[in-house]
């Protein structure tokens, strides 16, 4: 296993990040925002997976985000769960005006539960906050309630108007580096714990 | 009577135990119940008769348990019928099954003997894989294969003789002497008359039955026989039972035309010991049956499945037969003698007796005990005399032929909304709806203006749904997702044949999308890996459809039909893509995930698979857009 910090890499440390949701809440509209600052109204839909990389700079060390972007159809998870193994964070995105899309997301966490890593960060996206009130149907109490029933993050976002996109994906990114750095630190001692490059080689990325 | 109407079904209900049959040393063959006895309970709904041609749809139950098998369905050549009389001039082929309601006969007519034998296979493979489902595999009786088709159980005398081809008269001469042997005891006809004289042992014209075993008589060596045991799966009955049926045997078996001696005796000598049931046997003799009634029903299916002209071969089987027997093929069953068979259906069928199909709810319920008593010594009776002890094997395990027949209930099966109407009460009879999950051939159809197979009603059902619903004006229709719970309560719905609309068309959509993702062969699933890549990449056009037309063998197999009719739906919605922004390419993603099962394991060879499917799915919807319905891009 290489370190983390071997001084040839470009960055400092791998991040694997993971969008899951419903169809068509704009999961990949937030990864096109995030990764390319660029929105589309097209209504495109993803075949099984797609991933995007970004780097970034997180507490002066840099980092490599290589975010997955995930197919929403139900029919497609047999492929979209393999990818969970690797992710070190997941964004579970809802649309506040699609009630199913929110009443899912109980569904997702536990494909969460039986798909991802144990210690994985989640952090639960609203998004579409930009759409008229009366459009609006998960109020941000409800998203906010059922993420703190599972004690993680909540974020309205607007991939649209680009609100709040870069702050879900930081949290996440610096919840996953927190338990890395932690890691890290027992792991130099125990010395079996996995570092954040474990699972950096076999994604199938550049 | 069964209507021909549209889609009036009637329902038959047919009963079949699991059993296994040992041969005596006098060559008198008995059936016992296997250690749990189970019943299993086949259901015929005859779906359609239409230019000759019946589709039959089967269900097996095993009664106290969960388990229904649903078989394909059947594409029958002849016709289901049921007649009292004048129908051997009509049917040169045919299974029939003693009727519930006094003389009438019950039958399948096919074309062809083939058909008729395999037919009769399958229904009884349909008994018998949910039977051997629903058995303690621990035991040692279900260890073994249960022998299914009566061609292939019997000894090897018999099968010559049976494959002897048929001519016409001796057909005839066969299908009189089935109508007699139809006559024969059932559970709810009266026995026959008993015969002038008693007949040669292995010549009897049908049953042996041994009188009621006074008490000198050394009687089967276990005693249990007589004692009541009512709480015993087969034998469910108020515990009189026991004492009252004669010493039942099965000998072997003769019509009375003596010519086409076909069928007859399925006295089957043990080729493969079975000593391992042996103490098993000894210990269950309450439950034992020898199954007269099952075996005159069984010869008479036997003799149509296999009608031949070999008479004079049978004499010489017999003989064959017998003699094996004598070397020593004896069997503990030689020792059973209680038999309640016909009241074991007791109880369990008294729900279904609701369904105004005439008596013959009756033949399964609570009339049997009483026919059996009162029938018994009426029966044709042959005394085998002596006492059934020494070394005794088993001989096989079967599933008896279907016997017990009833026209239990008359339903109705609503292609527009797709469930039966009229089913009975009962987890057993709502399995009937089910229609998620199951092969295509198993899901009732109805025919739509346009294709030439006809499609699943559950399918066209939605299909309006959606339509009706303003489904295809919805934004991202077939990609949104439905709540899950919802969904799943929908389906349900359907599958229970109560479905009458949900809160949310996405659900409907989304369902149309299940069926074809739980489907246990896919839709696509005949395409090979190369044609889809080699499909993907063509310009959409005719030649794509002609590609898709190759593949599927013109249309002869490969639900080409339905593929079109999916097409369709798809293409209706594309049509309309300025409203619901589902492009083609959109339709075919969210689509083409349920269309085809993708082999590999690896999940990026999976991927890269699935996005193949995905261009296939695309262009074949594009080609059918512009080639049906003139859209294009």
């Amino acid at each position: 296993m290489p370190a983390s910090a071997t001084p040839r890499k470009k960055y400092d440390h791998l991040v694997k990040l993971l969008l899951i949701g419903d169809s068509g809440v704009g999961k990949s509209c937030l990864l096109l925002r995030f990764a390319d600052d660029s929105f589309t109204a097209a209504y495109i839909t993803t075949i099984g997976i797609d991933f995007k990389i970004k780097n970034t700079v997180v507490d002066g060390k840099k980092i490599k985000l290589q975010v997955w972007d995930t197919a929403g159809q139900e029919r497609f998870r047999t492929i979209t769960t393999a990818y969970y193994r690797g992710a070190m964070g997941i964004l579970l995105v809802y649309d506040v005006s699609e009630e199913d899309s929110f009443a899912n997301v109980t569904n997702w966490m536990s494909q969460i539960d039986e798909n991802a890593g144990e210690g994985v960060k989640r952090v639960l996206v609203a998004n579409k906050c930009d759409v008229p009130a009366d459009e609006r149907v998960i109020s941000e109490e409800q998203g906010r309630g059922l993420a703190e029933q599972y004690g993680i993050p909540y974020f309205e976002t607007s991939a649209k108007n680009n609100f709040n996109v870069e702050e879900s994906f930081m949290q996440v990114t610096r919840d996953v580096l927190k338990d890395m750095v932690k890691e890290k630190g027992e792991g130099e001692k125990e010395g079996l714990k996995l570092g954040p490059e474990g699972g950096g080689g076999d994604g199938g990325c550049c | 009577m069964f209507s021909r109407r549209g889609s009036e079904i009637a329902v038959h209900q047919v009963s079949c135990i699991v059993h296994r049959t040992v041969v005596g040393p006098d060559g008198v063959q008995v059936w016992e119940a296997l250690d749990s006895g189970e019943w299993a309970v086949l259901r015929l709904f005859v779906e359609k008769v239409e230019d000759g041609e019946s589709i039959v749809r089967l269900m097996s139950h095993v009664d106290g348990s969960t388990e229904v098998g649903l078989d394909e369905l059947l594409r029958l050549e002849g016709q289901w019928w049921v007649k009292d009389d004048d129908w051997v001039e009509f049917y040169k082929y045919s299974s029939m099954f003693a009727g519930g309601e006094g003389d009438t006969i019950y039958g399948l007519a096919f074309a062809n003997k083939e058909q008729c034998s395999a037919t009769t296979g399958k229904i009884l493979s349909c008994v018998a894989g949910t039977a051997a489902g629903s058995r303690d595999s621990s035991r040692p009786v279900s260890s073994r294969p249960i022998s299914i088709n009566p061609a292939m159980a019997r000894p090897e005398s018999s099968r010559k003789i049976n494959q002897a081809p048929l001519d016409e008269g001796a057909s005839n001469r066969s299908l009189q002497s089935q109508k007699s042997i139809s006559r024969m005891p059932s559970y709810k006809t009266r026995p026959p008359p008993p015969p002038d004289s008693t007949p040669p042992r292995h010549k009897c014209d049908s049953v042996s039955l041994v009188p009621p075993v006074p008490p000198a008589t050394p009687p089967a060596p276990v005693p249990t026989a007589h004692t009541p045991q009512p709480s015993q799966g087969l034998v469910r009955r108020g515990g009189d039972g026991e004492g009252v049926g004669g010493k039942v045997r099965v000998s072997s078996f003769r019509r009375p035309s003596g010519t086409i001696e076909s069928s007859v005796s399925r006295t089957l000598t043990d080729s493969d010991g079975g000593s391992s049931s042996h103490s098993l046997v000894s210990g269950k003799l309450s439950r034992k049956l020898s199954l007269a009634s099952f075996t005159s029903v069984e010869n008479m299916i036997m003799a149509a499945t296999d009608v031949d002209g070999g008479g004079m071969e049978i004499e010489d089987a017999m003989e064959a037969e017998m003699k094996k027997i004598e070397e020593g093929t004896e069997t503990e069953a030689e020792r059973i003698s209680r038999m309640s068979l016909n009241t074991g259906r007791e109880g369990s069928k008294g729900k279904e007796g609701d369904g105004g199909g005439g008596g013959g709810e009756g033949g399964v319920g609570g009339g049997d005990i009483e026919e059996e008593e009162g029938g018994e010594e009426e029966r044709e009776v042959k005394n085998e005399g002596e006492p059934l002890t020494g070394s005794q094997q088993q001989s096989e395990n079967g599933i008896s032929l279907p016997t017990n027949v009833t026209k239990g209930i008359h339903v109705v099966y609503n292609e527009e909304r797709a469930h039966y109407e009229g089913l009975p009460d009962g987890a057993e009879w709502k399995i009937m709806n089910k229609q998620f999950g199951i092969p295509i051939g198993a899901v009732p159809k109805t025919t739509v203006k346009g294709y030439e197979e006809r499609i699943p009603a559950v399918l066209e059902m939605m299909k309006k749904y959606l339509i009706e619903h303003e489904g295809i004006d919805v934004v991202g229709i077939f990609r949104l997702a439905p709540d899950k719970d919802d969904c799943l309560w929908a389906k349900q719905q359907i599958n229970e044949g109560e479905f009458n609309g949900c809160s949310d068309v996405n659900i409907v959509a989304n369902l149309i999308k299940v069926f074809f993702r739980e489907l246990p062969v896919s839709l696509l699933d005949m395409f090979e890996d190369k044609d889809i890549c080699k499909i993907a990449d063509m310009e959409p056009g005719k030649v794509v459809l002609d590609e898709v037309e190759k593949v599927c063998g013109g249309g002869k197999k490969g639900n080409l039909a339905l593929i079109y009719w999916l097409l369709d739906l798809m293409s209706t919605v594309v049509m309309n893509e300025k409203v619901n922004r589902m492009s083609a390419k959109n339709m075919a993603i969210v689509m083409s995930p349920n269309l085809y099962s993708i082999s590999s394991e690896n999940p990026m060879a999976a991927l890269t698979m699935s996005q193949k499917v995905a261009d296939f799915t695309t262009v074949v919807l594009k080609s059918r857009l512009g080639v049906k319905w003139g859209y294009g891009d």
